[in-house]
């Protein structure tokens, strides 16, 4: 079993290194790159974050994580944790990840 | 909030000690099929320790007219030797337990070291993973 992983492991490997040097071929001459971490500085690719529509804002577990990123927001920026769910506009997707991860 | 694919990470080399860049991915349809990256990290706590996560969502967030980066993240904790057969041990690799909805948290870009190459174990733990240290030169030394 521990070969068979080693040997998953490194297939992985390799397709992760044909993938990246895919992308980075394809993306060469407009590639740019900071010194600093930067979300979408140099590869950017835009979903469509729908706002979450009224019957997800009920949900408990979704409350729960707005919640956490509220605390998050109010501990690191100093963001007042009153902010409405609006203000936060928070996505589809968001909430969508949170029951993927709880399945 | 607006959802990033993909994000560039620079880190400086424990190997020459230059700067490189790994491109780190939460991609839904990456190449046709979901990719989600994981990272080494810094620890909340400020402990000098590693910290490895799973990469679950990079967005920026509009608020009070500021945009602000961040990271939502998986833990994974360290196994112990308990959790290991000898199979486990026989690989080499440092395993990993990937942790449920509680191990989840928000941090800042910054907190991102680098890229980490983590796989299953098999097919029976689904959140048991190997963190591979033989990726290169600055991953082996991260990981001593």
């Amino acid at each position: 079993m521990a070969r068979h992983s080693q040997c998953i492991a490194i297939l992985d490997l390799i397709a992760r290194d044909i993938a990246q040097s895919a992308e980075e071929s394809s993306q060469e001459n407009t590639k740019k790159v900071t010194d600093s971490v930067t979300l979408g500085s140099a590869h950017e690719l835009w979903l469509s974050p729908r706002t979450v529509e009224k019957e997800h804002t009920e949900d408990s577990l979704f409350k729960y994580f707005v919640m956490k990123l509220k605390l998050f927001l109010s501990h690191t920026f100093s963001v007042p944790q009153t902010l409405s769910m609006d203000s936060l506009m928070v996505c589809h997707q968001f909430y969508l990840l949170i029951h993927t991860i709880n399945n | 909030m607006k959802i990033y694919d993909s994000a560039t990470v620079p880190y400086q080399s424990l190997d020459d000690f230059s700067i490189k860049y790994d491109i780190i991915r939460t991609h839904e349809e990456f190449h046709g099929h979901k990719c989600t990256d994981s990272v080494l990290v810094q620890q909340r706590d400020g402990s000098h320790n590693l910290g490895y996560a799973k990469l679950l969502l990079m967005f920026k967030i509009s608020v009070s007219g500021e945009e602000h980066d961040i990271v939502f993240i998986q833990d994974y904790a360290v196994a112990s030797p308990a959790d290991m057969s000898e199979d486990d041990k026989a690989t080499g690799f440092r395993k990993l337990i990937l942790g449920g909805l509680e191990s989840t948290y928000f941090i800042l870009p910054d907190s991102i070291i680098r890229s980490a190459f983590i796989v299953n174990t098999d097919d029976i733990h689904e959140n048991h993973y190997f963190i591979n240290d033989l990726v290169d030169t600055d991953m082996y030394l991260c990981l001593i």
